[in-house]
């Protein structure tokens, strides 16, 4: 090349060729330039050759050609001259998308969106922490590369094995480094352990560990914690001393660092994390020490959607100012208004203004006050349940105005209980619904009632409207079948063990015994009924879902119908309990009497019925010796109705 | 050669499998206060089935072994903690006012006591099969002695003068033949005027069930009495002791002044009453 570059050319197209080798090998080298001064970066730090590489990289930028140059001068423009100052510094950038990534998740909570804009902040803070060191910049890679690489590909196992040969690895890789840049290297080397805690920081570690190992934070700290914007904090931090010409730019990022730091102070001051229960937390994770980003984000979704979407916050202001001698009463009730016009808006009836805000928050906590004391029960796998079904073959286009449809009634029976089913069927479209009558062997009927006793039943019927329907074309109709058992009868076990009068010293051991033997799972404490239609849960105890009663013990009983099959309780026709025939008695009155219920319409899944105190027997109460055990019965009464539909065509016989 | 060896090697195995000759015949011998055995229930399972059908009688029948090397008083056996609905037992409870202790008059089982539940399966309210558990609870009055034969020096110095010398450590014992056990003795010597005598004695409970309660019988060194007292223990209403709230052991000290200066064996009885309690839990499957 330089051989060619001393030749004399006399050729016009030659010389053209040569100019243009020649601006080649100018630009080639302004880039041998430019990378020598980036290398020079990554290694040292001092102002006089600082200046010289940014002279060293000015001049490649302006040999590179001028398109780059339009472009350089066009972003200038944009962002003005004290902003481009400050753009040298990957931490404004730092800042800018930190703050950009904390709005988009606050506003919008689903992180796991926001994943690759997280792993791209962690590059950008180790290359602005990187700028701030004075030696050895790379090596803040290590730390960096090592996690990812553990954390990837090694799915962030602690099995000893790993531990051991990575940290051999990475270690040795760390002192080598070190003995060769002669121990400049280690600083950077532990600067690259923040971006690592940020990244955790930021996807959601504290709700994790929240969640996962029920650790006691206070609800202010939980949203103090969730809702600051880590990204932003670091590049905010890592900015350099007077990053703008502005001096008053320059102050307000001074306040915002300030700010910043009396924000973590409070959180130091304030978060009363109990270290030590991590130990017994981390007892079963054998082979993953750190949640997936994945569980991450699961965790900081289902925090944020628990704690009211950032409510706890405005909360607080709020409430320092409406009511600051009760700040915490203020809060809680604010939040949980919060909670419940959260629910209220995902209603469709609120938001097509059927029903107001204010109407659809008192109903929930209406609704959350009879759940608080309504009694949970349990399936008895050991009684075969009731089932009944039915089943409507698809069937072909029927061309007539009165077709008939084959319906199939299903029962299981297995306690050859005498079931009273009464069958209608009705054919809708549209607002319009057309009876239809159905039979079985003999004449149609609009209801037909059937009796069914025998383990099993297959009834067949044939549905067909009661007048001619509506289909010059191919029309679809839906076909409801709806089938309603009178008087079935479900009955509900609760198992309660007594142990008398026993001293404080063997109290301990005769409940640990008597537990052992008897209410080894949650089921076997509640009240259990087959798996059919629905049931009555009833309970009592000191408080109900203790199943261990002691002499003295104040007892209270509570019950509720529950609907878990997947029709309608039409009717609940009496209930009743065997308590008062063994020897049980209560204070109130009406304690184990049937009471007339009205099941509203959209009623829920459980209704509550009693609440009250009973006292015991005395053969169960004044007692010393073993412990007695006693079943009990409650017995629900009710008419349940089953529902099919199916969407079938017909279309009139065309005329000539 | 070869042969030689060969003879050799059956010689060899001759002599060890007649030096292995089984336990001594000469049972009068044998010292059963030793280990910690102590009551035992052993059911028949064949008139004690494990499946029972409702509305069927039931019966439970089992033998109490005494394999303790003392009497046992006032054995309570009962049968308890079962659902009432679904097992009626109208009598749960029976009682032997003595089951005699394992001896040479006995076999290794020692004496035993046969007892027979009987009931009824009631009806499963829908139920096609249920598992019920129930437990036996077992309670009886027992005794151990503990009869070692000691030295004691209550010289001011350890001055060798040809008697026997006092172990240094506490001394280890493999039980007296009971649930309750003396497992270890430490002997202290207090004062050099008057000396005392301290023996420390280590109570543990190595049975399956608890000691109720505990009191102490007779306490000599030789033919002088020994001052006892319980530590670690709780006092109960009975005037009794029993071991503290979770805990299986506790100890016992005795003292005794001595006039002697001199070194010399003697035996040491001390006898403590206690009244044991233990349950075994049992499960029956009732089916439709």
């Amino acid at each position: 090349m330089a051989a060619n570059a001393n030749r004399q050319s006399t050729n016009p197209e030659e010389q053209a060729k040569e100019g243009e080798a020649t601006a080649t090998n100018k630009e080639a080298s302004a880039i041998r330039g430019a990378a020598s001064a980036f290398k020079g970066w990554a290694t040292t730090f001092d102002k006089e050759r600082n200046q010289a590489q940014a002279e060293s990289l000015k001049r490649g930028a302006q040999s590179v050609g001028r398109g780059v140059k339009t472009a350089t001068v066009a972003v200038g423009g944009a962002v003005g001259k004290p902003m481009l100052a400050a753009a040298k510094s990957s931490s404004v950038i730092l800042l800018i998308l930190g703050a950009a990534h904390y709005f988009l998740r606050y506003f919008y909570a689903d992180s796991s969106s926001l994943f690759g804009l997280s792993l791209v902040l962690f590059l950008v803070a180790g290359f602005a922490l990187a700028a701030r060191l004075e030696r050895e910049r790379i090596a803040i890679l290590l730390p960096m590369l090592m996690f990812v690489i553990w954390y990837w590909i090694f799915n962030a196992s602690i099995s000893l094995n790993i531990i051991l040969s990575f940290l051999l690895i990475g270690g040795s890789i760390m002192i080598l480094v070190g003995l060769l840049t002669k121990g400049q290297s280690i600083g950077a080397e532990l600067a690259g352990l923040i971006p690592v805690l940020f990244l955790f920081l930021d996807v959601g570690l504290i709700p994790f560990l929240v969640e996962k190992f029920s650790l006691t934070i206070t609800p202010l700290i939980e949203a103090l914690v969730l809702y600051m914007p880590w990204w932003a904090y670091l590049g905010l931090f890592t900015l350099p001393e007077h990053p703008m010409d502005n001096k008053f730019l320059n102050g307000f990022l001074g306040l915002l660092k300030f700010a910043g730091i009396i924000w973590i102070v409070i959180l130091i001051l304030s978060v009363s994390i109990p270290l030590a229960s991590l130990n017994g937390a981390y007892g079963d994770t054998t082979t993953k020490l750190l949640p997936s980003l994945g569980e991450l984000a699961k965790s900081q979704q289902q925090v944020t959607k628990k704690i009211g979407a950032g409510s706890e916050l405005l909360s607080n202001l709020k409430c320092l100012f409406s009511d600051p001698t009760d700040l915490a009463n203020c809060v809680d009730k604010d939040k949980t208004k919060a909670k419940f016009e959260a629910t209220c808006n995902e209603k469709e009836d609120v938001k097509s203004g059927v029903t107001s805000l204010d109407d659809c928050v008192i109903e929930e906590q209406k609704k959350e006050q009879t759940a608080l004391i309504q009694t949970s029960g349990s399936v008895d796998d050991t009684i075969k349940p009731t089932t009944l079904s039915i089943d409507i073959p698809p069937a072909p286009l029927q061309l007539t105005t009165k077709p008939a449809f084959a319906v199939t009634l299903m029962a299981d029976n297995p306690r050859q209980l005498n079931l009273d089913v009464i069958v209608n069927c009705t054919f809708k479209k549209d607002s319009t619904a057309i009876k239809g009558e159905l039979s079985e062997q003999g004449a149609p009927a609009e209801q037909l009632s059937l009796k069914i006793t025998s383990d099993t039943a297959q009834i067949p019927l044939i549905c067909s409207p009661t007048k001619d329907l509506e289909a010059k074309e191919k029309t679809a109709y839906t076909m409801v079948v709806e089938a309603t058992l009178k008087g079935m009868v479900t009955e509900s076990s609760l198992r309660r063990a007594f142990i008398g009068e026993v001293s404080k010293d063997q109290k301990k051991e005769v409940i640990n015994k008597a537990t052992a033997d008897h209410f080894r799972s949650s089921q076997e404490v509640t009240s259990r009924a087959p798996a059919e239609f629905a049931r009555i849960n009833f309970a009592f105890g000191s408080p109900e879902k203790n199943p261990i009663i002691a002499s003295g013990d104040v007892v209270r009983f509570s019950s509720s119908v529950e609907n878990v099959g997947g029709g309608r309780i039409i009717a609940i026709n009496s209930y009743s309990y065997d308590l008062p025939e063994k020897g049980f008695s209560s204070s109130s009155a009406t304690c184990f009497t049937f009471k007339k219920i009205t099941i509203p319409d959209g009623a829920g899944n459980k209704i509550s019925l009693d609440v009250c105190p009973v006292h015991l027997p005395s053969e169960l109460d004044h007692f010393k010796g073993d412990p007695k055990v006693e079943t009990f019965y409650a017995t629900l009464n009710y008419d349940y109705a089953v529902k099919k539909e199916a969407s079938l065509e017909i279309q009139a016989v065309p005329t000539e | 050669m070869k042969m030689k060896l060969i003879f050799g090697v059956v010689l060899l195995v001759v002599v060890l499998i007649s030096g292995c000759g089984g336990e001594s015949q000469n049972t009068l011998q044998k010292n059963y206060k030793i280990g910690y055995n102590g009551l035992t229930l052993v059911v028949d399972e064949q008139r004690s089935p494990s499946v029972v059908y409702q509305d069927r009688p039931f019966s439970l029948a089992m033998t109490i072994y005494n394999r303790a090397g003392y009497e046992a008083k006032n054995v309570r056996v009962s049968l308890g903690s079962y659902d009432q609905t679904f097992l009626s037992v109208p009598n749960s409870q029976q009682q032997f006012p003595l089951i005699e202790a394992r001896s040479a008059f006995t076999d290794d089982n020692g004496g035993r006591a046969d007892l027979l539940f009987n009931g009824k399966i009631l009806g499963l309210h829908g139920s096609e099969e249920r598992r019920e558990n129930y437990r036996l609870y077992v309670s009886y009055d027992s005794k151990i002695e503990f009869a070692p034969t000691i030295c004691v020096n209550t010289a001011p110095y350890s001055v060798f003068d040809s008697g026997c010398s006092m172990p240094a450590k506490p001394v280890s014992f493999s039980g007296q033949g009971a649930s309750l056990a003396i497992t270890s003795m430490e002997e202290i010597v207090v004062g050099a005027e008057n000396p005392e005598l301290e023996l420390r004695l280590h109570l543990e409970d190595r049975g399956q069930g608890q000691i109720k309660s505990m009191k102490l019988g007779q306490a000599r060194l030789g033919n002088v009495p020994l001052a006892c007292q319980f530590r670690n223990m709780i006092n109960n209403a009975d005037s009794g002791v029993s071991f503290k709230k979770d805990q299986r052991e506790g100890d016992v000290i005795c003292t005794a002044t001595l006039s002697e200066k001199y070194s010399y064996d003697t035996p040491l009885f001390v006898e403590l009453s206690y009244n044991y309690e233990f349950s075994v839990v049992r499960q029956v499957t009732i089916k439709k």
